[in-house]
């Protein structure tokens, strides 16, 4: 399945969890040159950028079989390369704001070390990059090209701005999510859109007179010699070039650094388990210790956390050794829980998704970008459902049976799953009087419709709470 | 027009063929206002490479002259001596 085809270069194809990308020979040359030199390997071995090479035997038998599946005849590619999978890739609509922040300081020190050895980058997309853990890594080994020293022009400059600075700056100073910009746009968002929002006087300070102002006041100049200035030009000396991009660069860091979100940003949920601390200690210990032993147990390598808040439980999976995605749909607290985790080095990718509402496949004839659903298809052994479906239950009103047959899904093996009964204050609290709804949503009608997809491994009511959490298991078919 | 006339001076528009390997959308506004900073900075450059070559001038004839004192004081009776042999 073709994953990216913009590039006239070459294209990407996923097959059987191998990541191969096909390219023509100008592409062969310059990624054989790239990959050759120091900035490369430097990025590679920091983790930074995606180890790359020639494909194995096994990859290159699927790759034949699937371009002869496709076209109906065995044709050899020009030149085929192997990238490492990145274990569970994610997009744009789907960070936090300091993610994006991350990936596209990775985006600039690799364009600037890359241009110390001759080679510019052809885009600044936050698609060429992906996260490990809480780490970003730059994938699009394509996007590097050998270039003339005496050329002054960053070309990727307005996409960086358009894709990182604007968008940045819209969600700091405008409170515009990434999620609605991002899956409204793939290229992120023009100066023009981000003119109508400013102020007059904002229009007139920095950051937003060079980023948005001037563009958009050059910009509305359409004269009849508008084609002139996508003219390649060149320099008296390499040296020059290279002073004029220098500051270049210094300037996008800078503007970079002012888009750069708060931290600390306060929400509802911010403080949620903190209170949880204070007003119940009993009943968060017995359900950490539930969790590490059923952890220890087990052992699962990948583990999803839904609903995972500030991460307090994605952190005792990642201690154990499992990578794990931790889900949750306030923006906050999974930027919040992005710092910490990057902090820490644990093997956390925390995203911003609601399960009710998971990001659809976007793109082209809706396959460019996959949904997170199709994406989660067999990646986790281990789901954690804490304190958590409560909330689908009454504020999606989506039935028991669903949210079980989701979670079937989603775990290839194991589901921890915490039941709240309707007369817990919280489940209250959301209810807002619909109590009437629930009257018959017991501890063991939740067992029974537990059921019928798993057999229950464990289960315990926690202590001084109508809570129960369980460990259940798929059941063999 | 006056556009043109500051890209002139600076960039050198011998090779001129569109941005051949370029696919990623270089915007309209954006890329005018880089161009603009990019000539504003690359003349900076001239006069700032100029400004160096007139300094390291200096400080060479400053030193050179330095240098002529001290001969001139290492040999100390021989200075007028020097000087009525250039005049």
């Amino acid at each position: 399945m073709t994953i990216s085809f913009r590039d006239p270069d070459g294209r990407l194809l996923v097959i059987d969890d191998r990541v191969l990308r096909i390219v023509n020979k100008t592409g062969a040359t310059n990624l054989n040159a790239f990959l050759a030199s120091a900035v490369a390997k430097q990025f590679v071995a920091a983790g930074q950028l995606a180890r790359t090479g020639l494909p194995g035997a096994d990859s290159v038998r699927l790759l034949s079989e699937y371009l002869q599946r496709e076209s109906g005849k065995v044709e050899a590619p020009e030149a085929v390369f192997e990238h490492e999978r990145i274990a569970f890739p994610s997009y744009p609509y789907e960070w936090a704001p300091e993610m994006l922040y991350g990936a596209g300081r990775l985006t600039l020190d690799l364009a600037e070390s890359a241009l110390t050895e001759g080679f510019g980058l052809k885009d600044a997309t936050p698609y060429n990059v992906l996260f490990r853990g809480p780490k970003p890594v730059f994938v699009d080994l394509l996007s590097f090209e050998m270039r003339d020293p005496r050329d002054p022009v960053w070309k990727p400059y307005a996409q960086f701005a358009r894709a990182f600075l604007l968008p940045l700056l819209a969600n700091k100073y405008f409170g515009l999510e990434l999620k609605q910009l991002f899956l409204a746009n793939r290229d992120g968002l023009e100066p023009e859109e981000v003119y109508g929002l400013c102020g007059i006087t904002q229009k007139l300070r920095a950051p937003f007179l060079t980023l948005v102002s001037i563009p958009t006041w050059l910009g509305s100049k359409s004269g009849k010699d508008q084609t002139k200035i996508y003219r390649e030009r060149r320099l008296g000396s390499a040296g020059q070039a290279s002073y004029v991009l220098d500051l270049l660069f210094k300037r996008l860091r800078r503007q970079l650094k002012k888009a750069e979100p708060l931290g600390r940003r306060r929400s509802e949920w911010t403080d949620y388990v903190s209170f949880n601390k204070s007003h119940a200690p009993d009943y968060l210990a017995e359900k950490q210790a539930f969790v590490e032993d059923a952890l220890s147990e087990f052992k699962p390598r990948n583990v999803l956390d839904v609903g995972c808040n500030t991460g307090y439980f994605s952190r005792i999976a990642a201690r154990g050794g499992a990578g794990v995605v931790a889900i949750d749909q306030d923006p906050a607290t999974v930027g919040e829980l992005w710092r910490e985790a990057t902090a820490s080095g644990l093997n956390i990718l925390p995203l911003v998704l609601d399960l009710t509402r998971p990001s659809p496949s976007v793109g082209w004839r809706n396959g460019e970008n996959l949904s997170f659903l199709a994406r989660a298809q067999g990646a986790f052994d281990l789901v954690l459902m804490l304190a958590v479906i409560h909330h689908m239950l009454v504020c999606e009103r989506v039935p028991l049976d669903e949210i079980l047959s989701l979670a079937l899904d989603l775990t290839t093996d194991l589901l921890i799953v915490e039941f709240v009964a309707p007369d817990d204050p919280m489940f209250q609290r959301l209810a807002r009087g619909r109590d009437h709804l629930f009257k018959d949503l017991t501890n063991d009608a939740f067992r029974n419709a537990c059921l019928r997809l798993f057999d229950v491994v464990l289960c315990r009511r926690l202590a001084g709470a109508h809570r129960w959490v369980y460990l259940l298991k798929k059941k063999k078919r | 027009m006056t556009l043109s006339v500051i890209f002139l001076y600076v960039f050198n528009q011998s090779d001129i063929h569109s941005l051949a390997f370029l696919y990623a959308d270089p915007g309209s506004g954006a890329l005018v206002w880089q161009l603009l900073v990019a000539s504003f900075v690359g003349a900076l450059f001239y006069i700032r490479s100029f400004i160096r070559k007139i300094a390291a001038k200096m400080s060479d004839r400053r030193s050179r002259e330095q240098s002529d004192q001290q001969c001139g004081v290492d040999q100390a009776g021989s200075t007028t001596s020097n000087r009525n042999r250039l005049q």
